[in-house]
């Protein structure tokens, strides 16, 4: 099985594809960043506050 | 080749995760100043109607991007490498919410509310949670979080007193916080065990993820202390660092006498 090494740690194959495979998906959505950061972060959610 | 914690590092890995418990409450309120809210989710449920708060709740967002028919990639892509990076060790070392479990009842107890037999309670809630908010188009898990209890609606109406409009649902968010701390000084992370849905998340990723804690069969002589220790109710050696419940908390890997269980990396 290959064996991506960094130092004194061996992350698995299927570790690794995972990782890039989520990596790949924030890549993709990453519009999104700017919709949680303008309509959750800086607005106040009234569900959470009970509005 | 693994790193291994091993000696006068575990004495003081209890308090380190204090430390990292206080810096993580720290950072998810940095919101304070302005400039500092991001975009980004936590990996713990810190709710982004706090007024501090300086990250996304991941099940806030994720509901809120399923009542507007949208596909989440980003806050699923970042639950995705967080839950990679570290499993469930963010429950244990981060989670503002659990912090507040550890502090009223910091001792595991056994009750005769088994662990095993309600494990899957969290997974239901998970479900219930996004089924909701798909038909309700609602954010409907919201409006009883006993996390945005404490962290949003009771700072909000402190800070906003002459703010007219709490309505029913402020009042049902202050009692699912009253019963949560109830069952929670009865049942060690009584929340984290059986209700959290971003714990049924993190869960999965103990099976996979690249932090683990490893059991040395030979090691061990049986003494139990780290299922004793264990606020999870975690019952069997076998689960330790892979079931759903582990928080990677480490109270386990600290209490074993013949340094049998220690963290790893999963190759």
């Amino acid at each position: 099985m290959m064996k991506g090494v960094a130092g004194e740690l061996k992350i698995g194959l299927k570790s690794a594809a995972l990782i890039a495979v989520f990596t790949c998906m924030i890549v993709l959505g990453r519009d999104e960043y700017l919709i949680i950061l303008e309509r959750f972060v800086k607005l106040i959610c009234t569900s959470c506050i009970g509005i | 080749m693994h790193r291994n914690l091993k000696g006068d590092q575990l004495v003081k890995l209890e308090n380190s995760r204090r430390i990292v418990q206080v810096a993580a409450f720290a950072v998810s309120n940095m919101g304070l100043i302005r400039v500092l809210k991001t975009g980004f989710i936590c990996p713990f449920l810190y709710c982004h109607g706090c007024p501090f708060a300086a990250f996304g709740c991941p099940i806030g967002v994720l509901q809120s991007f399923i009542v507007d028919g949208q596909f989440p990639l980003f806050t699923i892509g970042s639950l995705g490498v967080l839950g990679m990076l570290s499993a469930r060790a963010f429950c244990g070392w981060a989670c503002p919410f659990g912090t507040l479990h550890d502090i009223l009842s910091p001792t595991s107890r056994r009750t005769e509310l088994k662990t095993k037999n309600y494990w899957y309670a969290k997974y239901i809630v998970l479900l219930l949670t996004l089924v909701l908010a798909w038909f309700a188009l609602d954010t409907i898990f919201c409006k009883f979080c006993p996390s945005g209890s404490l962290f949003a609606a009771i700072p909000f109406r402190l800070l906003y007193p002459e703010f007219a409009e709490f309505g029913v649902f402020f009042y049902i968010h202050v009692l699912a916080l009253a019963l949560t701390i109830f069952l929670a000084l009865l049942v060690s992370r009584f929340w984290c065990r059986y209700l959290c849905p971003l714990g049924a998340i993190a869960g999965a990723f103990n099976k996979v993820g690249i932090v683990t804690i490893h059991w040395d069969k030979e090691r061990c002589k049986s003494c139990n202390s780290c299922l004793n220790t264990c606020t999870m109710g975690i019952a069997k050696m076998e689960e330790v660092g892979t079931s759903t419940d582990c928080i990677l908390c480490g109270r386990c890997v600290e209490a074993c006498p013949e340094k049998a269980l220690r963290f790893q990396v999963r190759s």
